[in-house]
């Protein structure tokens, strides 16, 4: 039997997995849908970034939004796939995240593509990168806190 | 050397198991599967394969020239810290231009640049832009301003087609 303090551990740990996991869920389907609802401007989006062959453009866009869309519900509704989701999710942000450092250190003036597809929509900047981090932490909470 | 202490051993459910690869695996096929089904079936749905090789923007990347997008080109257009060249025709010019552009006609070029040359300081930053993402007047200036000594060159690859529709949705 786990002693009052440590139960107290306990349901704050569940608490940080559920808020975590729900908060990253509606994060991960809400990037999703305008790319999947507007496949070439994402395309569009990608190829801004520069760091990908013509081969691989297309194919990407296509693919991510879809595994964006599957990890954020996943990972908000289905506890026991929560954890895989939750690890797939830190790999897309340690990618997203490079790709964003990378075209800042070039200088590059391209908009995010992170969560709009609007040309208009911000600049990438040192701010996509620190919510990506507080992001990665997120999904490493609910990895570490998860049962499977 | 005595037993690791308990603080550093990582603990056996943080190492992922069998089943959660397996997991992992699973939802990366299911995504590939759900995003080939909904492009096929989507009227929105795009090529796998496209050439972007002849895409106005990765030229102007590869040779080097800075490429803006519409949210910089408000900035320059606001700040006024910039010269914009319309490379379109006179006519098209006439028609219609970015706020402070001054007509650059591809076309007429070495005259132009007689006209420009006091204005060419070589530090400046220089835009240009010509119809839309489909033409290349706009990179035929920069390629054109370079040989002339130009240094700080960029391309507003949106053009005029972006800057309309864009501005009369603002």
């Amino acid at each position: 039997m786990a002693d009052p303090a440590q139960r107290k551990v306990i349901r704050a740990a569940r608490w940080v997995h559920l808020c975590c996991a729900f908060a990253l869920g509606a994060v991960f389907i809400a990037a999703s849908i305008p790319k999947i609802l507007h496949p070439e401007a994402f395309a569009l989006a990608v190829f801004r970034y520069h760091l990908l062959p013509d081969l691989m453009i297309n194919p990407l866009a296509i693919y991510l939004p879809w595994l964006e869309l599957t990890c954020g519900l996943l990972i908000a509704f289905v506890p026991r796939w929560r954890r895989a989701a939750a690890l797939l999710i830190m790999g897309m942000l340690l990618v997203f995240s490079a790709a964003i450092s990378i075209n800042l250190a070039r200088g590059l003036d391209i908009s995010c593509g992170c969560f709009s597809v609007d040309p208009r929509h911000g600049r990438i900047g040192v701010l996509n990168i620190a919510r990506n981090l507080v992001l990665l932490a997120m999904s490493a909470a609910v990895y570490l806190t998860g049962r499977e | 050397m005595g037993a690791p202490s308990r603080f550093l051993r990582i603990p056996a459910e943080w190492i992922p198991s069998r089943a959660l690869a397996g997991r992992v695996l699973a939802i990366l096929a299911a995504a590939a599967v759900l995003a080939s089904v909904a492009n096929s079936l989507s009227p929105r749905g795009i090529p796998w394969i496209k050439d972007w090789s002849h895409h106005l923007e990765k030229q102007a990347f590869e040779e080097g020239f800075a490429v803006i997008t519409w949210h910089r080109m408000r900035e320059v257009v606001d700040r006024r810290n910039a010269i914009i060249f319309d490379a379109r025709s006179l006519a098209d010019y006439d028609r219609g231009h970015l706020p402070g552009a001054l007509p650059f006609p591809e076309a007429h070029r070495e005259k132009f640049l007689e006209q420009y040359v006091s204005l060419l300081d070589k530090g400046t930053l220089i835009v240009a832009y010509c119809s839309g993402s489909e033409c290349d007047d706009s990179l035929q200036l920069l390629r054109f301003l370079k040989s002339a000594g130009c240094t700080n060159l960029a391309l507003y690859v949106g053009g005029w087609e972006e800057w309309q529709t864009l501005h009369s949705e603002r």
